[in-house]
């Protein structure tokens, strides 16, 4: 894989993130009660939150850079637990101000990677 | 102690059972002494739990190139057990050893209250200030201090299953 290459997978892998966290905003702004009568709504917002640090992980796979210590380590670290552990061990009052709190800055950082990844080529 | 030495992804892993690993993003990148040359055994594990022993047959600088042996015992470990033990998980003895330290540092992250759960697992209260990413964060700061991970669980999930406080007192039960 050239370097191009890789900055094309990476990219990709940026922009597959970027679309989840854009719909973990949406949810977000539907607000609270929304989020807590609805079941489908909860899972849903757990599946982008794996879906966005699956891809944020693979970004990093692509790129050959540590996954620990990283500037998307932690929504990678929430991957993990969201997609290992059992439904009954996530609180989702905590998963619902992580999306409040963490998921527009992330986006923010997501964006200024993609754009400095354009930079480069 | 690390519990392994570097970390792999299985899905990387080629039809030659050759996996690129980065000391630098494993249990013992702050470790000076661990410097793997070709020839050496290592144990290298991942996300899913499994801890394979390894032989090094390439390094360039913090790239090591690890061909993965399949079966066996898994030497210094303890028998093999399938890959369904996870490798960094601690046990409740080293819970209770490490209250202290464990308390310290879950309080920096808004954590607190913290309770052995099932085995591997730290049932913790959330501050309402804080989220995931500061859990992650507490798992990530215990991991480089004390070389295995516990899995923190919020105890307003559905069924944390708390057992006893962490305190330092013996767990046994």
């Amino acid at each position: 894989m050239t370097p191009g290459d890789r900055r094309a997978a990476a990219a990709s892998e940026l922009k597959a993130a970027r679309a989840a966290l854009q719909l973990i905003v949406l949810l977000v702004d539907e607000g609270r009660a929304a989020f807590d009568e609805s079941l489908d709504r909860r899972r849903h917002l757990a599946y982008l939150w794996i879906v966005a640090g699956s891809r944020l992980k693979n970004h990093g796979r692509v790129l050959q850079v540590a996954r620990t210590g990283g500037e998307f380590s932690l929504a990678i670290g929430l991957r993990q637990k969201l997609a290992y552990s059992t439904p009954d061990k996530v609180d989702m009052g905590v998963l619902w101000r992580a999306s409040r709190q963490n998921a527009g800055p992330l986006l923010q950082q997501v964006d200024e990677a993609i754009s400095a990844l354009a930079a480069e080529a | 102690m690390a519990r392994y030495d570097m970390w792999f992804d299985p899905n990387d892993v080629g039809p030659d059972l050759t996996v690129e690993c980065l000391i630098s993003d494993g249990p013992r990148a702050g470790d000076p002494a661990f410097d793997p040359e070709v020839g050496d055994v290592v144990l290298v594990g991942h996300d899913e739990g499994e801890r394979r022993r390894g032989r090094v047959i390439g390094r360039r600088g913090d790239h090591v190139w690890v061909q993965l042996e399949l079966g066996g015992a898994t030497a210094g470990v303890g028998p093999y057990d399938g890959g369904m033990t996870p490798p960094d998980r601690p046990s409740d003895e080293e819970l209770q050893q490490a209250a202290s330290l464990l308390g310290d540092l879950a309080g920096r992250h808004g954590l607190a209250n913290l309770r052995l759960g099932d085995p591997g697992q730290l049932v913790v209260d959330v501050a309402e200030d804080r989220t995931y990413f500061d859990v992650v964060a507490f798992e990530d700061a215990v991991e480089a201090t004390l070389g295995w991970r516990p899995d923190v669980i919020p105890s307003g999930a559905e069924a944390p299953n708390p057992r006893g406080p962490v305190t330092g007192a013996s767990s046994a039960a």
